[in-house]
């Protein structure tokens, strides 16, 4: 699978280099992976043998059609889910279901209405009883940084829908992951906060160093975003192509992203794709 | 231009404010008027007062019982039959509906018979309470429960089956227990439904309280009832017919206030 831009190493994951020759295995590693639904309506297969390693420190986004077994792919990788056939690894062991290492943000925030802010981003630490004064300070810092420090004791039906998402973020990163999984994050936002997020996030979670999966089906963002954008297929889900992404020099953030002349090349052989 | 909408402003609300006031005038001079002409046709003779009593009649039979202190009694009675069985019927209906919704194998084993239940008329139990429990306070709660019990199992298990599973789903991926997404998600979101299960009940479990004292009591506002009925006293019977309103209504009050407290503190 060339694909005529060769892989580069990302402006953004420079200090992780001896971080991961540290290590032997990849981050994730999925190994010819099958996964079947089954319903009283019959069964439907989601993925159909899909193999994808991601490394320390990397940022993936995967594309596809709707109903392609992208969103699959994060729960097999959370344990939400096992596979069928085919093995998931994280760090070189199965994916387990609950793992602090691992945070997952959803597509809406699913904050709890009756929980203040504050107390929703305490909700992982609360579960795993790790909730002590130091980590709600952090936790606290967190919320200011991401711009939510006045808001720690409100309830969310009093924010909007972009800081809610921050929120939520802050809920995920409050047990320190190292791997984070997106589900469609920026979703339900609208085009302007959505933007401003995505630069937010993908600064947030590149500057420390976290490796994550991004799953989307907005092109422009999974390229702006990203080290490889993963194309799958229509269903069953496989993976057509990866492509590496490079911007270029000096090329930071997904709003300077959409701005650079390489984009609408990626954007059309992203696209070119996704049509066949 | 502020001072003139601010002006018209306060012209609305004044017109509002004065509305209001002809609303609750207007209340108070149905009751009045209804008494007035009650009393009226029961001395002219219009309606024989021996059957359909008149206020006068009431108003000394309340401060006859009153003197007597037979009517704390029979209030404190039927208040506190009613408060114990909307407190139980709650509780238990609750806890139904937490073992329905940790086994949902039972659940689905459960359905048909709690749907039958459901559309028992509960006064058909009566007699088996009675013959169980005896002709005493402990049947009368028993009708009461029974009465609230199985509306609150279904309120609030269909409640916690429509908790967004997605909720439940990130509560998961911190690895959280059964017992801490019952804790955590469950219970709190569900919340507002059992305060709406309670309303339901005070209601229901006076319906209960009542029926159980007609059948078997020695004390209650159902039992001067259904005492008054058979002596053809029908003023006593109108007495605790009111009496069984004011309580109904505080209860009512009671419960929408505790209401108010719970919302404010989320």
């Amino acid at each position: 699978m060339n694909t005529g831009v060769e892989p580069t190493q990302a402006v953004f994951s420079q200090g992780y280099d001896a971080n991961r020759d540290l290590q032997t295995a990849p981050h994730v590693e999925i190994r010819d992976v099958h996964h079947v639904y089954h319903s009283l309506e019959g069964e439907t297969v989601a993925l159909g043998g899909v193999s994808l390693t991601v490394d320390y420190g990397e940022f993936v986004s995967v594309v596809g059609p709707s109903g392609c077994g992208k969103s699959t792919l994060l729960s097999l990788i959370a344990g939400l889910v096992r596979p069928t056939s085919g093995s998931v690894l994280v760090k070189g062991k199965p994916a387990k279901l609950g793992d602090p290492q691992v945070g997952y943000m959803l597509q809406h925030d699913y904050l709890f209405e009756w929980r203040t802010i504050l107390d929703n981003c305490l909700l992982g630490l609360e579960v795993r009883r790790q909730v002590t004064r130091e980590r709600k300070e952090r936790v606290l810092q967190l919320l200011e940084e991401y711009g939510l420090g006045g808001f720690a004791h409100r309830y969310p039906d009093e924010l909007s829908g972009g800081m809610r998402q921050r929120a939520a973020l802050v809920r995920t990163l409050a047990l320190d992951p190292d791997l984070v999984l997106l589900d469609e994050p920026f979703g339900a936002l609208d085009y302007q906060t959505r933007l401003r997020l995505e630069d937010d996030v993908a600064r947030i979670l590149k500057g420390s160093g976290k490796s994550t999966i991004l799953v989307t089906h907005d092109i422009s963002e999974a390229i702006s975003m990203s080290d490889r954008v993963v194309v799958m297929s229509r269903r069953p889900g496989t993976i057509r192509r990866i492509i590496s992404i490079d911007l270029g020099e000096g090329v930071e953030g997904p709003l300077a992203a959409r701005r650079s002349p390489r984009m609408s090349e990626y954007f059309n052989l992203i696209w070119k794709e996704l049509e066949e | 231009m502020s001072q003139a909408v601010s002006q018209a402003h306060r012209l609305y609300l004044r017109r509002r404010r004065i509305r209001w006031a002809w609303v609750h005038l207007a209340r108070w001079a149905v009751l009045v008027a209804v008494m007035v002409l009650w009393e009226l046709a029961a001395r002219a003779r219009i309606v024989d007062p021996f059957i359909a009593s008149q206020p006068t009649r009431i108003w000394e039979t309340l401060v006859r019982l009153a003197t007597a202190g037979d009517l704390w009694l029979h209030l404190g009675v039927t208040v506190a039959e009613t408060v114990a069985g909307f407190v139980l019927g709650t509780l238990v209906g609750v806890g139904a509906a937490i073992v329905l919704w940790w086994f949902p194998f039972w659940s689905d084993v459960s359905e048909p018979y709690i749907v039958m239940l459901n559309s028992i008329p509960k006064v058909a139990l009566g007699p088996i309470f009675i013959v169980w429990l005896g002709t005493n306070v402990r049947a009368v709660l028993a009708m009461a429960i029974a009465i609230s019990v199985i509306v609150t199992l279904l309120m609030v298990f269909t409640a916690f089956r429509e908790v967004d599973p997605n909720k439940i789903k990130l509560l998961r991926t911190f690895g959280a227990t059964k017992t801490q997404i019952l804790l955590k998600a469950i219970i709190p979101s569900t919340v507002p439904t059992m305060i709406g299960a309670l309303k339901v009940n005070v209601g229901l479990s006076l319906v209960g309280t009542i029926v159980g004292e007609f059948l078997a009591s020695k004390a209650g506002l159902g039992y001067l009832i259904i005492y008054g009925g058979q002596v053809f006293n029908m003023s006593l019977v109108m007495a605790a017919v009111i009496l069984l309103a004011i309580v109904s209504i505080l209860l009512y009050y009671v419960v929408s206030y505790l209401e108010r407290q719970v919302v404010r503190q989320r």
